[in-house]
Protein backbone atom coordinates (compact mmCIF):
# COMPACT_ATOMS: atom_id res chain seq x y z
CA UNK A 1 0.00 0.00 0.00
CA UNK A 2 2.71 2.56 1.06
CA UNK A 3 4.73 1.33 -1.75
CA UNK A 4 1.88 2.42 -4.56
CA UNK A 5 1.25 5.79 -2.35
CA UNK A 6 5.09 6.36 -3.39
CA UNK A 7 4.37 5.48 -6.87
CA UNK A 8 1.28 7.99 -7.34
CA UNK A 9 3.38 10.28 -5.27
CA UNK A 10 6.16 10.42 -7.89
CA UNK A 11 4.32 9.85 -10.92
CA UNK A 12 2.37 13.51 -9.46
CA UNK A 13 6.00 14.65 -8.63
CA UNK A 14 6.69 14.17 -12.05
CA UNK A 15 3.82 15.87 -13.47
CA UNK A 16 4.67 19.40 -11.33
CA UNK A 17 8.20 18.66 -12.36
CA UNK A 18 7.87 18.64 -15.93
CA UNK A 19 6.51 22.26 -16.44
CA UNK A 20 9.80 23.48 -13.79
CA UNK A 21 12.04 21.43 -16.04
CA UNK A 22 11.08 23.19 -18.71
CA UNK A 23 11.44 26.31 -17.64
CA UNK A 24 14.56 25.24 -16.44
CA UNK A 25 16.11 24.34 -19.98
CA UNK A 26 14.26 27.52 -21.18
CA UNK A 27 16.02 29.95 -18.96
CA UNK A 28 19.44 28.11 -19.23
CA UNK A 29 18.99 28.07 -23.66
CA UNK A 30 18.16 32.17 -22.79
CA UNK A 31 21.42 32.29 -20.79
CA UNK A 32 23.06 30.31 -23.70
CA UNK A 33 21.96 32.44 -26.29
CA UNK A 34 22.91 35.57 -24.24
CA UNK A 35 26.28 34.09 -23.93
CA UNK A 36 26.44 33.38 -27.71
CA UNK A 37 25.23 36.38 -28.84
CA UNK A 38 28.11 37.96 -26.64
CA UNK A 39 30.72 35.63 -27.90
CA UNK A 40 29.21 36.37 -31.62
CA UNK A 41 29.70 40.38 -31.05
CA UNK A 42 33.23 39.36 -30.45
CA UNK A 43 33.78 37.42 -33.03
CA UNK A 44 32.76 39.38 -35.73
CA UNK A 45 35.01 42.40 -33.67
CA UNK A 46 37.93 40.02 -34.60
CA UNK A 47 36.93 39.38 -38.35
CA UNK A 48 36.53 42.37 -39.23
CA UNK A 49 39.59 43.06 -37.54
CA UNK A 50 41.48 40.82 -39.37
CA UNK A 51 39.68 41.28 -42.63
CA UNK A 52 41.15 45.00 -42.21
CA UNK A 53 44.86 43.11 -41.66
CA UNK A 54 44.10 41.12 -44.75
CA UNK A 55 43.11 44.15 -46.66
CA UNK A 56 46.41 45.79 -45.75
CA UNK A 57 48.41 42.69 -46.06
CA UNK A 58 46.81 42.61 -49.70
CA UNK A 59 47.24 46.18 -50.62
CA UNK A 60 50.85 46.21 -49.46
CA UNK A 61 51.78 43.34 -51.71
CA UNK A 62 50.05 44.53 -54.77
CA UNK A 63 51.98 47.90 -54.23
CA UNK A 64 55.15 45.85 -53.69
CA UNK A 65 54.14 44.32 -57.29
CA UNK A 66 54.12 47.43 -58.83
CA UNK A 67 57.21 49.01 -57.23
CA UNK A 68 58.96 45.86 -58.21
CA UNK A 69 57.80 46.68 -61.98
CA UNK A 70 59.08 50.24 -61.51
CA UNK A 71 62.13 49.11 -60.19
CA UNK A 72 62.75 46.99 -63.22
CA UNK A 73 62.51 49.96 -65.36
CA UNK A 74 64.65 52.08 -62.82
CA UNK A 75 67.29 49.79 -63.15
CA UNK A 76 67.36 49.70 -66.89
CA UNK A 77 67.04 53.30 -67.47
CA UNK A 78 70.79 55.12 -67.37
CA UNK A 79 69.36 58.18 -66.21
CA UNK A 80 68.59 58.90 -62.37
CA UNK A 81 64.95 58.61 -61.56
CA UNK A 82 62.45 58.91 -58.89
CA UNK A 83 59.34 57.25 -57.89
CA UNK A 84 56.46 59.63 -56.99
CA UNK A 85 53.43 58.92 -55.64
CA UNK A 86 49.74 60.32 -57.37
CA UNK A 87 48.15 62.48 -55.14
CA UNK A 88 45.51 63.84 -57.29
CA UNK A 89 43.69 65.02 -60.76
CA UNK A 90 43.16 68.40 -62.07
CA UNK A 91 40.36 70.49 -61.08
CA UNK A 92 39.63 70.71 -64.87
CA UNK A 93 38.45 67.18 -64.95
CA UNK A 94 38.42 66.59 -68.45
CA UNK A 95 42.19 67.36 -68.75
CA UNK A 96 44.52 64.12 -68.17
CA UNK A 97 46.44 65.87 -65.80
CA UNK A 98 47.79 64.59 -62.10
CA UNK A 99 49.41 65.63 -59.34
CA UNK A 100 52.26 63.54 -57.85
CA UNK A 101 54.45 63.89 -54.55
CA UNK A 102 57.55 64.86 -55.65
CA UNK A 103 59.11 68.62 -56.66
CA UNK A 104 62.18 70.29 -56.92
CA UNK A 105 62.97 69.66 -53.34
CA UNK A 106 63.73 66.22 -55.06
CA UNK A 107 65.28 67.60 -58.36
CA UNK A 108 62.08 67.18 -60.44
CA UNK A 109 61.76 70.23 -63.09
CA UNK A 110 59.85 71.17 -65.91
CA UNK A 111 59.16 68.63 -68.95
CA UNK A 112 60.89 65.86 -67.42
CA UNK A 113 59.13 62.20 -68.81
CA UNK A 114 56.82 60.27 -66.42
CA UNK A 115 56.66 56.41 -66.55
CA UNK A 116 54.63 53.74 -65.12
CA UNK A 117 54.65 50.03 -65.39
CA UNK A 118 53.98 49.98 -68.88
CA UNK A 119 55.76 52.41 -70.18
CA UNK A 120 55.22 56.39 -70.89
CA UNK A 121 52.59 58.37 -69.22
CA UNK A 122 53.24 62.01 -69.62
CA UNK A 123 55.22 64.48 -68.95
CA UNK A 124 56.23 67.31 -65.76
CA UNK A 125 54.58 70.47 -67.29
CA UNK A 126 54.71 72.40 -63.73
CA UNK A 127 57.17 71.58 -60.90
CA UNK A 128 56.50 73.13 -57.17
CA UNK A 129 58.87 72.90 -54.14
CA UNK A 130 57.00 69.18 -53.32
CA UNK A 131 54.71 68.56 -55.36
CA UNK A 132 54.40 68.68 -59.40
CA UNK A 133 51.85 67.84 -62.39
CA UNK A 134 51.85 65.74 -64.97
CA UNK A 135 50.31 65.87 -68.31
CA UNK A 136 49.67 62.28 -69.11
CA UNK A 137 50.04 61.62 -73.36
CA UNK A 138 46.00 60.98 -72.92
CA UNK A 139 45.54 64.58 -73.18
CA UNK A 140 43.56 66.49 -75.59
CA UNK A 141 46.86 69.17 -75.00
CA UNK A 142 49.72 66.63 -75.41
CA UNK A 143 52.22 65.39 -78.41
CA UNK A 144 54.78 63.35 -78.31
CA UNK A 145 57.48 62.41 -81.36
CA UNK A 146 56.75 58.50 -82.17
CA UNK A 147 57.65 56.09 -84.33
CA UNK A 148 56.38 52.48 -85.14
CA UNK A 149 58.97 50.12 -83.71
CA UNK A 150 58.73 47.63 -86.37
CA UNK A 151 58.72 49.76 -89.73
CA UNK A 152 60.37 53.56 -87.73
CA UNK A 153 57.40 54.92 -89.19
CA UNK A 154 57.41 58.38 -87.76
CA UNK A 155 54.15 60.23 -86.59
CA UNK A 156 52.77 62.61 -83.28
CA UNK A 157 51.12 60.80 -80.70
CA UNK A 158 48.28 63.43 -80.02
CA UNK A 159 46.12 62.55 -76.69
CA UNK A 160 42.26 62.16 -77.38
CA UNK A 161 40.51 62.21 -73.38
CA UNK A 162 39.37 58.88 -72.58
CA UNK A 163 39.45 57.58 -76.12
CA UNK A 164 43.35 56.88 -75.99
CA UNK A 165 45.82 58.64 -78.34
CA UNK A 166 46.15 58.89 -82.33
CA UNK A 167 49.21 58.71 -84.40
CA UNK A 168 49.03 61.22 -86.52
CA UNK A 169 51.29 62.19 -89.70
CA UNK A 170 51.80 58.90 -90.79
CA UNK A 171 51.63 59.14 -95.24
CA UNK A 172 49.15 56.53 -96.21
CA UNK A 173 50.68 53.37 -98.28
CA UNK A 174 52.88 53.26 -94.77
CA UNK A 175 52.45 49.68 -93.68
CA UNK A 176 50.98 49.70 -90.11
CA UNK A 177 49.20 47.06 -88.52
CA UNK A 178 47.13 46.58 -84.94
CA UNK A 179 49.35 45.54 -82.76
CA UNK A 180 52.23 47.28 -83.54
CA UNK A 181 54.13 49.03 -80.83
CA UNK A 182 54.69 52.93 -80.69
CA UNK A 183 57.76 54.14 -79.04
CA UNK A 184 58.98 57.92 -78.66
CA UNK A 185 61.36 58.80 -81.36
CA UNK A 186 62.97 60.88 -79.00
CA UNK A 187 63.02 63.93 -81.59
CA UNK A 188 60.95 66.40 -78.97
CA UNK A 189 63.96 66.71 -76.84
CA UNK A 190 61.31 65.89 -73.63
CA UNK A 191 61.24 62.04 -73.93
CA UNK A 192 64.32 59.99 -74.30
CA UNK A 193 64.09 57.62 -77.65
CA UNK A 194 62.98 54.27 -77.42
CA UNK A 195 59.92 54.43 -74.38
CA UNK A 196 57.09 52.18 -75.27
CA UNK A 197 54.16 54.40 -75.58
CA UNK A 198 51.37 52.07 -76.61
CA UNK A 199 50.35 49.27 -78.88
CA UNK A 200 48.29 50.55 -82.44
CA UNK A 201 44.87 49.47 -81.83
CA UNK A 202 43.06 50.70 -84.97
CA UNK A 203 44.24 51.24 -88.41
CA UNK A 204 41.31 53.19 -90.03
CA UNK A 205 41.76 54.20 -94.05
CA UNK A 206 41.09 57.81 -93.43
CA UNK A 207 39.80 60.53 -95.95
CA UNK A 208 40.63 60.03 -99.53
CA UNK A 209 41.98 63.88 -99.92
CA UNK A 210 44.00 63.23 -96.60
CA UNK A 211 47.51 62.39 -96.77
CA UNK A 212 48.07 60.25 -93.55
CA UNK A 213 46.53 57.83 -92.09
CA UNK A 214 44.02 57.17 -89.17
CA UNK A 215 45.98 55.06 -86.71
CA UNK A 216 44.37 54.46 -83.34
CA UNK A 217 47.14 53.76 -80.18
CA UNK A 218 46.13 52.20 -76.82
CA UNK A 219 48.40 53.59 -74.40
CA UNK A 220 50.62 51.46 -73.08
CA UNK A 221 49.31 52.20 -69.11
CA UNK A 222 45.92 52.40 -67.96
CA UNK A 223 46.28 55.89 -67.16
CA UNK A 224 42.97 55.61 -64.42
CA UNK A 225 44.91 52.76 -62.65
CA UNK A 226 48.19 54.65 -62.20
CA UNK A 227 49.07 55.34 -58.42
CA UNK A 228 53.04 55.48 -58.63
CA UNK A 229 55.10 56.43 -61.11
CA UNK A 230 59.07 56.83 -61.88
CA UNK A 231 59.72 60.09 -63.03
CA UNK A 232 63.45 60.36 -65.10
CA UNK A 233 65.64 63.24 -64.04
CA UNK A 234 66.74 63.92 -67.39
CA UNK A 235 68.97 66.88 -67.96
CA UNK A 236 67.85 68.99 -71.25
CA UNK A 237 70.90 68.16 -73.07
CA UNK A 238 70.60 64.63 -72.17
CA UNK A 239 67.53 63.91 -73.60
CA UNK B 1 29.72 87.31 -43.53
CA UNK B 2 29.11 83.81 -41.77
CA UNK B 3 27.45 83.18 -45.17
CA UNK B 4 30.83 83.87 -46.93
CA UNK B 5 32.82 82.20 -44.70
CA UNK B 6 30.62 79.00 -44.86
CA UNK B 7 30.90 79.99 -48.55
CA UNK B 8 34.61 79.75 -48.54
CA UNK B 9 34.99 77.13 -46.07
CA UNK B 10 33.00 74.47 -48.13
CA UNK B 11 34.34 75.41 -51.28
CA UNK B 12 37.97 74.29 -50.48
CA UNK B 13 36.60 71.06 -48.78
CA UNK B 14 34.76 70.63 -52.28
CA UNK B 15 37.81 71.60 -54.19
CA UNK B 16 39.84 68.97 -52.01
CA UNK B 17 36.95 66.11 -52.83
CA UNK B 18 36.81 67.04 -56.70
CA UNK B 19 40.63 66.43 -56.98
CA UNK B 20 40.95 63.44 -54.90
CA UNK B 21 38.40 61.46 -55.81
CA UNK B 22 37.56 59.44 -58.85
CA UNK B 23 34.85 56.62 -59.75
CA UNK B 24 35.24 53.40 -60.91
CA UNK B 25 37.17 52.84 -64.72
CA UNK B 26 33.35 54.02 -66.91
CA UNK B 27 32.43 56.73 -64.82
CA UNK B 28 36.38 57.65 -63.91
CA UNK B 29 35.50 61.20 -66.34
CA UNK B 30 33.01 62.16 -63.43
CA UNK B 31 34.23 63.65 -60.40
CA UNK B 32 32.07 64.87 -56.82
CA UNK B 33 31.84 68.74 -58.14
CA UNK B 34 29.89 70.57 -55.49
CA UNK B 35 30.84 74.34 -56.54
CA UNK B 36 28.42 74.93 -58.77
CA UNK B 37 26.04 74.31 -56.20
CA UNK B 38 27.62 76.04 -53.71
CA UNK B 39 28.01 79.26 -55.84
CA UNK B 40 24.30 78.92 -56.61
CA UNK B 41 24.28 78.62 -52.68
CA UNK B 42 26.14 81.37 -52.32
CA UNK B 43 24.01 83.79 -54.77
CA UNK B 44 20.55 83.25 -53.09
CA UNK B 45 22.10 84.32 -49.78
CA UNK B 46 24.42 86.80 -50.40
CA UNK B 47 24.89 90.58 -51.43
CA UNK B 48 25.65 91.22 -54.92
CA UNK B 49 29.01 92.94 -54.13
CA UNK B 50 30.50 91.41 -50.72
CA UNK B 51 29.71 87.83 -52.86
CA UNK B 52 32.07 89.08 -55.80
CA UNK B 53 34.63 89.53 -53.61
CA UNK B 54 34.11 86.39 -51.94
CA UNK B 55 33.82 84.65 -55.82
CA UNK B 56 37.48 86.76 -56.55
CA UNK B 57 39.34 84.68 -53.47
CA UNK B 58 36.77 81.11 -54.23
CA UNK B 59 38.68 81.49 -57.98
CA UNK B 60 41.68 82.50 -56.82
CA UNK B 61 41.72 79.17 -54.73
CA UNK B 62 40.47 77.11 -57.28
CA UNK B 63 43.40 78.07 -59.74
CA UNK B 64 45.41 76.20 -56.77
CA UNK B 65 44.22 73.16 -58.08
CA UNK B 66 44.64 73.71 -61.19
CA UNK B 67 46.85 74.41 -64.77
CA UNK B 68 43.83 76.70 -65.58
CA UNK B 69 44.40 80.16 -65.27
CA UNK B 70 43.01 82.13 -62.47
CA UNK B 71 40.65 84.34 -64.84
CA UNK B 72 38.78 81.26 -65.98
CA UNK B 73 37.83 80.47 -62.82
CA UNK B 74 36.66 84.29 -61.89
CA UNK B 75 35.15 84.88 -64.88
CA UNK B 76 32.95 81.48 -64.99
CA UNK B 77 32.59 81.92 -61.22
CA UNK B 78 31.15 85.39 -61.32
CA UNK B 79 29.05 85.13 -64.31
CA UNK B 80 27.05 82.11 -62.61
CA UNK B 81 26.98 84.24 -59.97
CA UNK B 82 25.82 87.49 -61.02
CA UNK B 83 23.20 85.75 -62.98
CA UNK B 84 21.74 83.87 -60.23
CA UNK B 85 21.76 87.05 -58.29
CA UNK B 86 19.86 88.54 -61.57
CA UNK B 87 17.29 86.14 -61.66
CA UNK B 88 17.20 86.44 -57.44
CA UNK B 89 16.09 89.85 -57.87
CA UNK B 90 13.43 90.14 -60.62
CA UNK B 91 11.73 86.72 -59.36
CA UNK B 92 9.15 86.74 -56.63
CA UNK B 93 9.54 82.95 -55.48
CA UNK B 94 11.99 80.54 -56.34
CA UNK B 95 10.17 77.10 -56.18
CA UNK B 96 12.62 74.17 -54.86
CA UNK B 97 12.83 73.00 -58.34
CA UNK B 98 14.14 76.24 -59.98
CA UNK B 99 16.82 76.75 -57.24
CA UNK B 100 18.66 73.30 -58.04
CA UNK B 101 18.04 73.73 -61.89
CA UNK B 102 19.72 76.85 -61.03
CA UNK B 103 22.76 74.91 -60.37
CA UNK B 104 22.99 73.02 -63.72
CA UNK B 105 22.97 76.15 -65.50
CA UNK B 106 25.57 77.72 -63.70
CA UNK B 107 27.36 73.89 -64.07
CA UNK B 108 26.96 74.08 -67.66
CA UNK B 109 28.31 77.77 -68.11
CA UNK B 110 31.10 77.18 -65.72
CA UNK B 111 32.35 74.19 -67.95
CA UNK B 112 31.69 75.85 -71.07
CA UNK B 113 33.91 78.86 -70.43
CA UNK B 114 36.62 76.84 -68.74
CA UNK B 115 36.62 74.41 -71.43
CA UNK B 116 37.29 77.74 -74.06
CA UNK B 117 40.27 78.40 -72.08
CA UNK B 118 41.61 74.61 -72.53
CA UNK B 119 40.59 74.61 -75.92
CA UNK B 120 38.04 71.73 -76.08
CA UNK B 121 34.75 73.21 -76.07
CA UNK B 122 33.74 70.17 -78.06
CA UNK B 123 33.83 68.24 -74.73
CA UNK B 124 31.07 70.06 -73.61
CA UNK B 125 28.96 66.77 -75.27
CA UNK B 126 28.27 64.73 -73.64
CA UNK B 127 30.95 65.23 -70.47
CA UNK B 128 30.35 68.62 -69.87
CA UNK B 129 26.35 67.74 -69.79
CA UNK B 130 26.79 64.16 -67.63
CA UNK B 131 28.80 66.24 -65.52
CA UNK B 132 26.32 69.32 -65.07
CA UNK B 133 23.37 66.59 -64.59
CA UNK B 134 25.31 64.61 -61.85
CA UNK B 135 25.98 68.25 -60.04
CA UNK B 136 22.24 68.91 -60.40
CA UNK B 137 21.83 65.20 -58.12
CA UNK B 138 24.41 66.84 -55.71
CA UNK B 139 22.49 70.05 -55.31
CA UNK B 140 19.75 68.92 -52.94
CA UNK B 141 22.44 67.37 -50.56
CA UNK B 142 24.92 70.55 -50.60
CA UNK B 143 21.73 73.01 -49.85
CA UNK B 144 21.04 70.79 -46.75
CA UNK B 145 24.46 70.54 -45.38
CA UNK B 146 25.39 74.29 -46.13
CA UNK B 147 21.52 75.46 -45.07
CA UNK B 148 22.64 73.46 -41.22
CA UNK B 149 25.94 74.97 -41.19
CA UNK B 150 24.40 78.27 -41.63
CA UNK B 151 20.98 77.31 -39.13
CA UNK B 152 24.20 76.15 -36.75
CA UNK B 153 26.02 79.14 -36.74
CA UNK B 154 23.17 81.56 -36.32
CA UNK B 155 21.73 79.46 -33.43
CA UNK B 156 24.96 79.73 -31.57
CA UNK B 157 25.46 83.42 -32.46
CA UNK B 158 21.96 84.40 -30.93
CA UNK B 159 22.30 82.35 -27.71
CA UNK B 160 25.66 83.85 -26.97
CA UNK B 161 24.21 87.55 -27.76
CA UNK B 162 21.70 86.20 -25.17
Amino acid sequence: MELALKDVNGELQDFFSFPFSKLNSIWKNYLDLVRVKQENKILKAHLSQLQAEITTYREALIENGRLKKLLQIKRKRPEKSIVANVVGFDLASWRAIITIDVGKKQGVLKDMPVLSQGGVIGRVIEAGMTHSRVMLVTDYNSRVAAIIQRNRARGILKGQGRGGCILDYVKKGIDAQVGDMVITSGLDGIYPKGLILGKIKLVGPGDRAELFQSILVEPAANMDEVEEVLVLLTKKEER
Amino acid sequence: MKTSLIFLLLSYLSLLLNTTSQFPERLSFLHIDLLPALLNWYALNEQTFKGAFFILLVAAISSLFSVLPFWSFFISYLIAFLIIRYICSNVLELSWLHIHLLTLFSSIEILVIEMIFTGTPELLWPYGMTQAFFNLLLSPFLFFIANTILKFKEQTSTSSRE
